[in-house]
């Protein structure tokens, strides 16, 4: 309700002030282009983030430092803390970077964000930069109309930093015109109080605007046109700092668990930073003083005084903050807590996640080895064997030797429970996904998507067996005992060796290893074909027997390779060269038939 | 330019390190077959030794498709 009320309130001040004051109309217009230009500014990145910055952000961020330093850097290249939030908490629900780490990159886009009130102040108020915009204009337009996504995206970056200056000039053109009008000045609140009754200004107008640039560059023209005192600023950049973590809370909004404890750590950071800039606002301000001096400021340059002073106290929030980020994780972890939920579901896949290609490929990756992670319980139960026994290192035709104990599994009651809603969950995801992906990714996302199909289609497989499985294990005649237990050790051991390689990812059993499991597949295959005639004609098993015998191990030959195809897919090599030296190795059907004898043509 | 950046955003690694990296897993493979090759001479369980010769196969085989493609990148 107050939402709903919320925005024809702020319409009708805003359209009363507009008709009031002609140089209210200029600061916010100014604003208005300012915040256009910081629109495009991100949507210009966004279209440079097609795995440069993904590939960035996996390789410099395992350790915090690293993780700070990133942050520091993209934001100071990109001026757009909001975007480096945005990719975090995508990365994060993606399941690509630890907590410490996200925490790591928000302290340091905190302190990288400074930058823009160094450049606003050092140069966007003492140089006419109009003069820029309009250039940077026209060439920004003409790009944008471009067919390259590259030619876009510079287009983008070139229109937003137009807006962006043309922005600026507006509000500082309003505030000069604005002071020989009224003078603000006069509003002017001293002391500690003056500091907290403009922190919530701050605060206030970053929510609203969603931008903490904005603020301070408003706060910026305002304090160079004499509109405010340097004390009242102060208060504004502090309010601007807490008032940013808005847009994180409204990113992890659509995230997972670790998207709301990164976003509550940003809101930490930030109040705690901003709590202990106005407490120690004194101390603060003698150090800005006597670095000012100290780096020959001019004596009246307040602009580049209230730069420093916010570098000043995002530093020490960042100096304060570092030693606790472990504890601050453990307690984040114990405040939000991960529900599991009786029905399985998506860990990985959230509205976040769509935001970045990469992301969200990386996210539909890891989903669909969770959903492998899930089947493998199942396939398991529906061969009679234990999870723990196919991960262990025992001789899998030996184990399956030993009488059968879960013979009342229900292997349809689990489907239902731990795989149907999972993989509803990536169908959706995916098909949402195929919308925004670019057409070169798509065949990644239509092979992850069958890896899905392929996983989902062994259980099936292994359901439809169950049946006889159950009944033949324990049946008196050995020799149907013998061939339904050597299809329950085969897909024992495709289990094992997937498990190892996509789970634990153990060195001895590699992307390539597995062609080899499918040359032994094949072989089974043709020895279990040639086997089943001998035994009908011999009359060991009976015409039942056989045919129940064929259409099973046709199942569970299916499932099998079906599961390293999917295992195959699911893989991917630490560095992308690699992974695509392996995968051209791979050996293709024919390669795989010849090895197994069975290729009449070779 | 505009092709310099598109290849420094671009995905696609260079094709030199697609070839380094080749070498350095056909350098993998080999050793890997040898120490297969050493395992067989001494293994007396026929099953093992069946499954050792499999390894083997696969590994010739892909080292044979891998030093192809090696020398075709090299052209």
């Amino acid at each position: 309700m107050l939402r709903k009320l919320l925005l024809p309130v702020i319409l009708a001040i805003l359209a009363y002030g507009l008709w009031l004051s002609p140089e209210f109309k200029e600061i916010s217009a100014g604003v208005a282009i300012f915040l256009f230009g910081m629109l495009s500014l991100e949507e210009g990145f966004k279209a440079f983030t097609g795995g440069r910055l993904e590939g960035l952000l996996r390789r410099t961020t395992d350790r915090l430092w690293k993780a700070l330093g990133f942050g520091v850097v993209t934001t100071t290249l990109m001026q757009s803390s909001s975007l480096v939030s945005v990719i975090t908490i995508s990365f994060l629900s993606a399941g690509l970077l630890g907590l410490a780490q996200g925490i790591g990159i928000i302290y340091g886009a905190n302190l990288g964000t400074t930058t823009g009130a160094w450049l606003i102040a050092g140069l966007g108020l003492k140089v006419k930069i109009a003069e820029y915009a309009m250039p940077m204009l026209v060439f920004g337009v003409i790009l944008l109309l471009q067919r390259s996504k590259t030619l876009r995206g510079i287009g983008y970056v070139l229109a937003g930093l137009g807006f962006i200056f043309l922005g600026i000039h507006y509000m500082k053109e309003g505030f000069e015109a604005f002071r020989s009008a009224i003078d603000l000045a006069q509003y002017a609140v001293p002391g500690i109080q003056g500091v907290l009754i403009y922190t919530l200004l701050g605060i206030l107008a970053t929510v609203i605007m969603q931008s903490s640039h904005a603020t301070l560059v408003l706060t910026l023209t305002a304090l160079s046109a004499g509109q405010i005192t340097y004390l009242n600023a102060l208060g504004l950049a502090i309010g601007a700092n807490v008032g940013t973590t808005i847009t994180a809370v409204l990113g992890a909004i659509g995230a997972n668990v670790d998207g709301r404890r990164l976003a509550a750590a940003h809101v930490l950071f930030n109040v705690v930073t901003g709590a202990v800039a106005i407490l120690f606002i004194q101390p603060f301000m003698a150090v800005v003083e006597h670095l000012a001096r100290w780096t020959h400021l001019p004596a009246g340059d307040f602009t580049l005084r209230l730069a420093l002073f916010h570098t000043l106290f995002n530093l020490v929030g960042i100096v304060l903050m570092l030693p606790f980020t472990g504890r601050m994780v453990c307690w984040l972890e114990r405040l939000f807590r991960v529900r599991r939920p009786a029905v399985v579901r998506a860990r990985y896949l959230h509205e976040a996640a769509l935001e970045v290609p990469d992301a969200a490929l990386a996210a539909l990756r890891k989903e669909v080895v969770h959903l492998f992670e899930q089947a493998f319980g199942i396939l398991a139960h529906g061969l009679n064997l234990h999870r723990e026994t196919i991960i262990s290192d025992f001789d899998l035709d030996h184990l399956v030797e030993a009488p059968p104990r879960l013979g009342d599994y229900d292997i349809e009651a689990h489907y239902d429970l731990r795989l149907k809603q999972l993989y509803g969950d990536i169908i959706d995801f995916a098909s949402r996904l195929r919308t925004t992906l670019p057409e070169k990714r798509a065949d990644e996302l239509y092979q992850l998507r069958n890896a899905a199909r392929g996983i989902v289609e062994a259980v099936k497989d292994v359901k439809h067996m169950r049946g006889n499985l159950v009944h033949y294990t324990s049946h008196e005649n050995p020799y149907i005992r013998a061939e339904y237990n050597r299809l329950r050790a085969m897909l024992a051991k495709v289990l094992r060796e997937l498990h190892r390689l996509l789970l634990e990812e153990d060195a001895d059993v590699t992307f390539l290893s597995l062609d080899r499991l499918k040359v032994e597949i094949r072989e089974m295959e043709r020895e279990q074909d040639e086997r089943l005639e001998q035994l009908i004609r011999a009359r060991r098993i009976t015409p039942l027997m056989a045919t129940s015998l064929m259409n099973d191990a046709g199942y569970a030959f299916d499932a099998a390779k079906a599961l390293i195809n999917a295992g195959q897919t699911l893989y991917r090599a630490s560095d992308q060269a690699e992974d695509e030296a392996e995968r051209s190795l791979q050996l293709e059907k024919d390669e795989i038939d010849r090895l197994a004898g069975g290729d009449q043509s070779s | 330019m505009l092709e310099k950046i598109s290849h420094l955003l671009g995905r696609k690694p260079p094709e030199h390190a697609t070839r380094k990296q080749l070498h350095k897993l056909l350098k993998r493979l080999k050793h890997r077959q040898r120490e297969l090759e050493k395992r067989c001479e001494h293994t007396d369980d026929a099953h093992e030794r069946k499954r050792l010769e499999r390894e083997i196969k696969v590994i010739r085989e892909q080292r044979r498709k891998g030093v192809h493609l090696y020398r075709e990148l090299r052209k």
